[in-house]
């Protein structure tokens, strides 16, 4: 040989990017802040969330009157961009007794998210323990979850809502118990596939077969594995149980007058619609912005939160 | 498939048996409705009369099994309002209804499909994202709202179209779109998730390697199977827009049984609410039904499981 | 006599991505003759399916494929359009894949798609489809095919499906057969029969073949040509037997060291190994592309490492040591 071997190690490497690629490789931190930021639907929602999450939490010190407070002489105003028949005390007019537009819709937006919030989280207790114990036991507990799940979705929710709030009578607590009791069917239908496919993940079995207890197993091994699904599908059924606390407030099935509620809102400006269309378009648009900022927000987490496991 | 055929058909007669009881016992435990036939000024002997008449008096599962017997036999009671036979109610309006639903899935689906295959064929092009656009959109927009907008929209300001009734197709146009409109971006998103899956599939290079025309594999290979699901989906979403109908035809006036609903519930009319809530719940059982033996039809792996 | 079926000159295939300009094939040539059979030899990632993909026409849309030639049955294929090549298809030039288990489309029965493979080229001619699919399912050693026409793809095992994907490559008579590594998802008992059947076919239609493969025992079986790849060049070519008997290239020798030989590997004795990895393929790249790894490398390597040196009876590689230095290091233990 006239060359010794191995020399290999003193010449150039192929090319500039092996290097680099080892160099840069980012830390999962990094990664995760990186996703986010260019995650524009993420950002946006959180944005908006937050923003109306602030003016609920501020509601008294932002609304400019009482939402309640009638004034018969002051009907039906004009908001800021008509020339007649606005005055300056109401920016965004009032309504057909009087009261204050702007803070009656401010006020709404604590209605919207508390019933939003709370009903979510009484579908998301029921749904993910049907879910996750039929994932977890299968066999006969998964047939019978099975069967509640599909008997639940034959229901038409909204009818069935209707007839309990006749029979329970109307009220904020009612709406939130109602809603809260029928819209757990995607966190059970999506809890038990994934807690499926995490029983069988190895860290699981080992945990079994370290003779560690079933809850504990559950807690500890498979609910971390499953929290991101979870928050996802919160938002979706969040966004969901606005909506319709809304259409039952619209139809006189929901929240009850005088409470400012954006659906009901809607309900009361129905008859105005041909005279004063803003009076539809502000809670309306209210409610979409909500919804479409939580959508968008859980839209985007699944985004982020999706490539982070592989 | 036979015995998958029975074994579906089985559940699905237990869920609508489970759904009818659930209502029936709802109704009947909380309220009087004794009280309501009677009318406020009634006194107490007259209530207990018709409490007699009606059978009010025994126990809820003997009333639970004699209302499903006859509601079997497609006697549903008098409403309590009307003193009309509701089945005769329903039957009268139930077409109203049934053309609405129809006309709002196929307005989906038309919109949905031909959108999500296109934006599958050429992801993260200029489509795809203006479908994207309006997925994210339609799916926050309130439908009674968008109802109401384009009421005024539509109706009012360039008075296109009419506002309420049922009697020409005209009327249909607006709560066709209120209610489809919402079901497209679930469609059209599964539409193009599927697409996407199957256009990068072992079976479509084959399916090319053979030479067939593009539009070929589209339709004959890849569109039969991204469409399952979608089919599936597309008969969840019919059940939901008959749920639907009530806040449509409620606003648009239109007098189908959604309406009917509505207005049964203003006066407490249980017989017309029960039978609507098990005709309703017995749509949906029976379009999943369907929509599962279509898919075992046209994916022939999933009868075998 | 030998017609030239394929010929292809300096083919390159280039992906924009990210890092820069992907390139997992930097211009290659090789030619198959009529009832010729050439074996594409590789690791995984050198470029070998990718080939093939660009000889069908059928890259994903973000690879461009460029070449100073490439005729097929003298008609240059450069300038086709996507329908004039889905012509040539399926019709006189057809492909296997790798994955029966998922290269048959679930919906359709076997009959409707290896009808639809030859009614595409031949119009309206429905009962000459079905006699050729029952004719050519016969010849695949399917029994009672007429009967399976009517089954779908879940009802057959990997070994049938693979045997339908090849009748289905057959069923307009084609002059070139590419197979992507057909016998690499099934079990090794099927592989054999799959590979002699391959050939059997191949002989008795008088198609030309390119077989890619990483597996040099079924090279050694059943190729008249090989052409060893490494990151997407061809580093050593020629007539099977020479290319084994006379192993050129110190790729070549040490993918040689890798499979075992009855009778001449010692019980015990360690396999050889190539050490290291494949190379990033982004991004030009100077020199020979195997030097990193090669246990001759030398500071030419740098340099002149694509000089291509041609041996008699068409055998040629490209290395910069001379033939006489090769020969000695070859026959050397090699360090571990």
């Amino acid at each position: 040989m006239s060359q010794p071997a191995g020399t290999a190690g003193r010449l150039p490497p192929l090319s500039a990017s092996e290097i680099l690629d080892e160099v840069l490789e980012p830390s999962p931190f990094v990664k995760l802040r990186r996703r986010i930021f260019r995650n524009y639907s993420f950002l946006i929602g959180t944005v908006i969330i937050l923003a109306i999450l602030g003016v609920a939490l501020a509601a008294p010190l932002l609304a400019p009157h009482d939402p309640y407070e009638q004034d018969l002489s002051a009907r039906l105003h004009n908001p800021f961009w008509h020339e007649k028949k606005f005055d300056e005390e109401h920016l965004l007019g009032t309504d057909k007794v009087g009261r204050d537009y702007l803070s009656r819709l401010i006020y709404g937006s604590q209605v919207s998210l508390l019933i939003g919030f709370t009903s979510m989280l009484i579908s998301g207790f029921i749904g993910t323990a049907l879910g996750v114990s039929a994932g977890y036991f299968g066999g006969r507990v998964d047939m019978v979850v099975n069967f509640i799940i599909n008997t639940r979705l034959a229901m038409p929710v909204f009818l069935v809502a209707m007839s309990a709030v006749v029979v329970f009578g109307a009220s904020l607590t009612v709406v939130i118990l109602v809603l809260g009791l029928f819209l757990w069917d995607r966190f059970a239908v999506v809890m038990r596939s994934i807690t499926m496919q995490a029983r069988d993940l190895d860290y699981v079995n080992a945990a079994r077969a370290l003779g560690c207890s079933t809850p504990y197993i559950i807690v500890r091994e498979i609910f971390p594995n499953v929290l991101s699904s979870l928050t996802v599908i919160a938002t979706v059924e969040m966004a969901n149980a606005i909506l319709l606390e809304a259409a039952l407030s619209f139809l006189g099935f929901g929240v009850q007058a005088p409470t400012p509620s954006w659906g009901l809102m809607l309900n009361e400006a129905r008859e105005y619609m041909f005279f004063s269309p803003w009076l539809l378009a502000l809670p309306g648009a209210c409610l979409f912005v909500l919804v479409l900022a939580i959508n968008l927000f859980g839209d985007g987490l699944r985004d982020v939160t999706r490539d982070q496991g592989r | 498939m036979l015995a998958y055929t029975l074994k579906r058909s089985l559940v699905a007669l237990m869920i609508l048996i489970v759904v009818s009881a659930l209502t029936f016992s709802l109704s009947h435990l909380a309220t009087d409705p004794a009280l309501t036939i009677a009318g406020e000024n009634a006194n107490q002997e007259d209530i207990e009369a018709i409490r007699k008449m009606y059978g009010f008096d025994r126990p809820v599962h003997v009333q639970y099994i004699s209302w499903a017997t006859r509601a079997l036999a497609g006697d549903f009671g008098v409403s309590y309002h009307y003193r009309e036979p509701v089945s005769d109610m329903i039957a009268g309006r139930i077409g109203t209804t049934m053309t609405l639903g129809c006309s709002a899935i196929l307005f989906a689906l038309i919109i949905s499909i031909p959108l999500g295959t296109v934006a599958a064929i050429r992801p993260n092009s200029f489509i795809d994202r203006v479908a994207l656009f309006f997925a994210v959109i339609g799916q926050a927009l309130p439908t009674f709202w968008f109802a109401l907008m384009m009421i005024i929209v539509l109706g009012v300001w360039w008075r296109w179209l009419p506002i309420s009734g049922n009697t020409s197709w005209q009327h249909f146009v607006m709560p066709t779109i209120a209610l489809g409109y919402y079901a497209t971006p679930a469609l059209m998103r599964l539409t193009r998730a599927g697409m996407i899956e199957v256009l990068a599939s072992d079976y479509i290079r084959t399916a090319r390697a053979k030479g067939l025309r593009p539009w070929k594999v589209l339709f004959k290979h890849a569109l039969r199977n991204a469409i399952i699901p979608v089919v599936s989906l597309a008969a969840v979403w019919f059940g939901f827009m008959l749920g639907g109908s009530i806040v449509i035809e409620t606003i648009f006036n239109l007098k189908g049984i959604g309406w009917l609903s509505y207005d049964a519930l203003l006066r407490s009319d249980l017989p017309v609410v029960q039978a609507i809530v098990l005709i309703f719940a017995s749509f949906y059982v029976v379009l999943t039904l369907v929509a599962d033996l279509l898919n075992a039809y046209l994916d022939p792996r999933i009868s075998v499981r | 006599m030998s017609s030239t079926v394929l010929e292809v000159h300096n083919l390159r295939i280039e992906i924009p991505v990210a890092a820069g300009l992907l390139q997992p094939v930097r211009g290659i040539s090789f030619g198959v003759d009529k009832g010729e059979t050439l074996c594409i030899v590789g690791e995984s990632g050198c470029g070998k399916s990718l080939t093939s993909l660009a000889l069908m026409g059928l890259l994903p849309k973000a690879a461009v494929r460029s070449a100073d030639r490439l005729e097929f049955r003298g008609r240059d294929l450069r300038g086709l359009g996507e329908r004039q090549m889905s012509d040539i298809r399926g019709a006189s030039m057809s492909m296997i894949f790798q994955e029966p288990m998922t290269s048959l489309n679930p919906a359709y029965t076997i009959g409707n798609q290896l009808e639809e493979a030859y009614l595409r080229h031949h119009r309206g001619k429905r009962a000459e489809a079905r006699d050729r699919a029952i004719y050519l399912l016969e010849k695949v050693g399917i029994s009672a095919a007429a009967s399976r026409l009517k089954q779908y793809p879940h009802q057959l095992s990997g070994g049938l499906r693979q045997r339908v994907m090849i009748a289905m490559a057959l069923m307009c008579g084609p002059e070139l057969i590419i197979a992507d590594e057909p016998t690499t998802a099934l079990d090794v008992t099927i592989q054999a029969q799959i590979l002699h059947l391959l050939a059997d076919l191949q002989r008795e239609f008088e198609m030309g073949m390119i077989l890619i493969t990483h597996d040099l025992g079924i090279v050694a079986r059943v190729a008249d040509k090989v052409a060893v790849m490494y990151a997407g060049k061809i580093v050593e070519e020629g007539p099977c037997e020479r290319v084994f008997e006379n192993p050129m290239h110190p790729y070549t020798q040490g993918l040689l060291r890798c499979i075992p030989v009855p009778g001449k590997t010692r019980r015990g004795e360690h396999l050889g190994s190539i050490p290291g990895l494949v190379p990033n393929l982004v991004g030009d790249i100077r020199g020979c592309m195997f030097r990193n790894r090669c246990p001759h490398a030398v500071d030419a390597c740098l340099e002149l490492g694509d000089t291509a040196v041609s041996l008699d009876g068409g055998h040629a590689y490209t290395c910069v040591r001379d033939v006489e230095t090769i020969r000695a290091s070859s026959s050397e233990p090699q360090p571990a």
